[in-house]
């Protein structure tokens, strides 16, 4: 059976203006919606007696840092042990958590939140307005690498009249903060984030009872938990499983009942399995860093010459094996409100055109580049090779670096590369997340060197716009931008997917940067017979 | 006797020596950070501001220079102190041991399957040279020793795994769940590992039997009229197992090296799979303290082959 949510990018969403009134997201209605669009395509059965799930995990979460964007295993358990003030439905839409209501100041710079009451960590310590304001105050250090700090940093006051209010004071408008208090990452945490065995500690619907090193976590249910009673779950196996053939044939032969993370290359062969659902979705945007600092690169013309010599419907086919979504735009979802599709499909596939571009360049002979790439994981290498065909077609000869992914993320971070394939970082839905591929220093997922300036404004002002109209103009004025410039080079949308057994009920994948937040789902899913 | 022990102690130690160094050396030359994988190195994950992992460098303590970095470390190792798994924050002894124990039950089960099948393999092969049996087994020993390990772990987790389910696929169940279900789950990486050091046991065996047969001391005996069988247990065997003890010595440090990619396979926590996943986190002090037990196995392992080649072969003089 499967299941493949894609939305339909015509369909309009609803945008909320902050503008004029008070937005309040209301909390009992809201939370009855969300958990009622936990729509599920299997017929109702009874629940299974033993609601113990098995799940092999594509890698071993240790040292969680808290607020920090270590990979999809480290949020996906994050995502089940911790919650922030707000949390993503099913829709991928904020809603509440830990705070059962906020409000916003007509002029968007402060935010009421009200927690629940009586709320408390796993380990049985009361949480109150005091942990949110230490945690917020925390992922706005510098040196803590928090993925949200400059988010944070942008917020001027907390103020916890009691323990159960915080009210949040911002310098700037920012349209995204609700999104940014949703992501697993900005869950609150105790004072000690993390037990005496490393493992994480928060305020989620489960907690790790076990912790056995490079083998398995065990998670159970969490008393304390606000939504005690609707956990249907009595305990979750995660068992450690790096190699992606491994996770996709322990499903296959019935050792495991979810995956995560499984490689495209397996789609065909998991559909064809019976009693196995496969949720695909498009996932991150790749992308071909540039080092912008010197040589050839440092030319527009031959930035813009390497976009139309890239064949984007061939990488889509080899990387993720035509599941993705070609693009060379600004890396923005197709089924977001900010997406556009002409600026997608401005760079077509044309090398006479990147010939002649290079000619006007003053490389009509041609020049060499290194690529950096990496084996360690699925798509890299086989995109690698075929940017190597497509760039020299028209005379530009690509030597391929490779090595194992601590080797990209050191070369990335260093500048140490000419070409480098990696993607942009998306962490939320909304456009503000554009402002990581532009600016942040030097980073395995930016373009070395890049002219930060010259995007900045824009970002900003993008980031603080309310939805609508002018907001669209905005992004599309940075897309022209980027056309012309070519910092990097969009190759389209991947794919990810979760596949599990058909007896797992009320799992909902959520599409695009937020695919991990798919595992607050967890909260209400169980296993039927 | 002493001074040759003495000796090889000595050029043990210094073997060990030189072994942490060229890792040392080498893992500070790939190019990437623990600390920059730790905030960063997750697949899906983003990028994190270079602060940040100047902090958590600090905070490890491999901000400073790497000859201190080394002195320290050499310091350290000579109380038998292997440090702490920057991955795990704790003691390397502590994290490596698990791991050990359950790639020593794979490598026990490999030893066993191995020497049984392989020496009987070998055994019957060099016994009748020619025969139909020497030609199937010899094919088979040939198919074996020419394939690589991996592949026949893969074929052996679909075919006994997944297709008759005799075995489970993958996976692992801890010893404290029962030691049949740990064994059921070992049997197959064990089977898998088993398979170049029994090709090669029994080729050697076949070999050996078939020149221990052709010695003048053994037509003599059979001359004097001592049966075949009594023939072949007083003098043909014993004496064909010399150069077979001697591979199997050599072959137990190969099968360290093969445990990396067959627990990969059957996801199997051993020594390999974690060394695997301690470069690739460049876990340096967990990497050199896998690799020093390594290297202290290998010299080990030689140095008993020595003593029983002594044993087995009078005509063997220190």
């Amino acid at each position: 059976m499967v299941k493949t949510t894609r939305r339909d990018p015509s369909a309009a969403r609803s945008t909320r203006s902050l503008g004029g009134k008070v937005a309040v997201l209301a909390t009992a209605t809201a939370l009855a919606i969300s958990l009622a669009s936990c729509a599920t395509d299997t017929s109702s059965s009874g629940a299974a007696s033993d609601q113990t799930l098995s799940y092999g995990l594509s890698a071993e979460p240790t040292d969680i840092k808290t607020g920090v964007d270590q990979g999809s295993a480290a949020k996906e358990v994050v995502a089940l042990v911790r919650r922030g003030l707000l949390q993503y439905d099913s829709d991928g839409q904020p809603a509440p958590a830990l705070a059962s209501e906020f409000e916003v100041s007509e002029d968007g710079l402060n935010y009421t939140f009200t927690l629940r009451p009586e709320l408390k960590f796993s380990n049985g310590d009361s949480l109150t307005s005091a942990d949110v304001k230490r945690t917020f105050e925390y992922f706005a250090e510098p040196e803590n690498g928090a993925t949200y700090q400059s988010q944070f940093a942008g917020v001027t006051k907390i103020d916890t009249p009691d323990d159960s209010t915080v009210i949040v004071t911002l310098d700037t408008p920012q349209t995204a903060f609700p999104q940014v208090l949703a992501d697993p990452l900005s869950a609150i945490v105790p004072e000690d984030p993390l037990d005496s065995e490393g493992s994480p500690v928060g305020a989620g619907p489960f907690m790790i009872t076990e912790y056995s090193k490079g083998v398995s976590f065990t998670l159970e249910p969490n008393p304390d938990f606000y939504n005690a009673d609707k956990v249907e779950l009595d305990s979750i196996e995660m068992t450690f499983m790096p190699d992606a053939q491994t996770r996709v044939k322990a499903l296959t032969s019935g050792q495991v009942q979810f995956i995560d993370y499984v490689p495209a290359s397996d789609y065909q062969s998991l559909e064809q399995t019976d009693g196995v659902t496969l949720d695909h979705v498009p996932g991150l945007y790749g992308a071909l860093l540039l080092n912008l600092t010197e040589g050839p690169l440092a030319e527009p013309k031959v930035r813009q010459a390497i976009a139309y010599a890239v064949d984007r419907e061939s990488l889509n086919e080899v990387g993720t094996l035509g599941y993705g979504v070609p693009g060379g735009g600004l890396p923005i979802p197709e089924d977001n409100d900010y997406f556009d599709e002409k600026q997608a499909k401005h760079f077509s596939h044309d090398p006479k055109k990147a010939k002649d571009l290079l000619a006007e360049a003053g490389y009509g002979d041609g020049f060499s580049l290194d690529l950096v790439t990496t084996s360690q994981y699925f798509g890299y290498t086989e995109r690698a090779q075929v940017v190597k065909s497509d760039l020299a077609e028209v005379g530009i000869d690509v030597k391929l670096v490779t090595g194992d992914y601590a080797n990209l993320i050191s070369k990335g971070d260093s500048g140490d590369y000419d070409l480098l394939l990696s993607g942009p970082p998306a962490a939320m839905s909304d456009p503000t997340a554009l402002t990581g591929a532009f600016i942040g220093g030097p980073s395995f997922v930016r373009s070395y060197g890049i002219n930060e300036d010259l995007y900045a404004s824009l970002l900003t002002e993008g980031a603080q716009t309310p939805n609508g109209e002018e907001r669209e103009k905005i992004y599309h004025e940075l897309g022209e931008i980027f056309l012309k410039n070519v910092p990097f080079v969009t190759t389209g949308q991947g794919t990810t997917a979760f596949a599990y057994s058909d007896s797992l009920e009320g799992f909902t994948t959520i599409g695009g940067a937020l695919v991990y937040s798919s595992l607050y789902s967890f909260e209400t899913v169980r296993l039927t017979d | 006797m002493i001074r040759q022990i003495l000796t090889r102690v000595g050029l043990g130690v210094v073997t060990i020596w030189g072994v942490v160094t060229t890792v040392f050396v080498a893992l500070h030359l790939v190019p990437g950070g623990p600390a920059a994988i730790i905030l960063q190195g997750g697949a899906g994950g983003g990028g994190v501001n270079p602060a940040a992992v100047a902090a958590l460098e600090e905070e490890l303590g491999l901000d400073r220079p790497l000859v201190e970095q080394y002195v320290v470390y050499l310091v350290d190792l000579v109380k038998g102190d292997l440090g702490n798994s920057i991955r795990y924050s704790a003691p390397v002894s502590e994290v490596m041991a698990a791991p050990f124990g359950n790639t020593i039950v794979l490598v026990i089960i490999s030893l066993v399957i191995g020497s049984v099948v392989g020496i009987a393999f070998g055994t019957i092969a060099g016994n009748w040279p020619g025969s139909v049996f020497d030609r199937v087994l010899s094919g088979l020993l040939s198919v074996a020793v020419s394939t690589p390990g991996f592949v026949i772990a893969i074929f052996l987790s679909l075919f006994l795994g997944i297709t008759l389910r005799w075995f489970p696929p993958l996976g692992f169940t801890p010893l404290e769940d029962g030691i049949g279900a740990f064994l059921w789950h070992a049997f197959l990486p064990g089977l898998a590992l088993s398979f170049g050091f029994l090709a090669m046991l029994g080729r050697v065996t076949r070999t050996s039997v078939l020149a221990v047969r052709r010695e003048d001391w053994v037509r003599t005996a059979r001359g004097m009229g001592l049966s075949r069988p009594r023939a072949f247990r007083r003098h043909i065997f014993r004496n064909a197992m010399n150069p077979v003890v001697t591979v199997s010595g050599l072959q137990l440090g190969m099968m360290l090296g093969a445990t990396v990619l067959v627990e990969q396979v059957f996801n199997w926590p051993g020594v390999g799979l974690t060394l695997l996943n301690a470069i690739n986190g460049r876990d340096y002090p967990l990497v050199q303290g896998i690799v020093i037990v390594f290297a202290v196995v290998f010299i080990v392992s030689n140095f008993v082959v020595d003593l029983l080649y002594r044993f087995l072969d009078p005509r063997v003089k220190g």
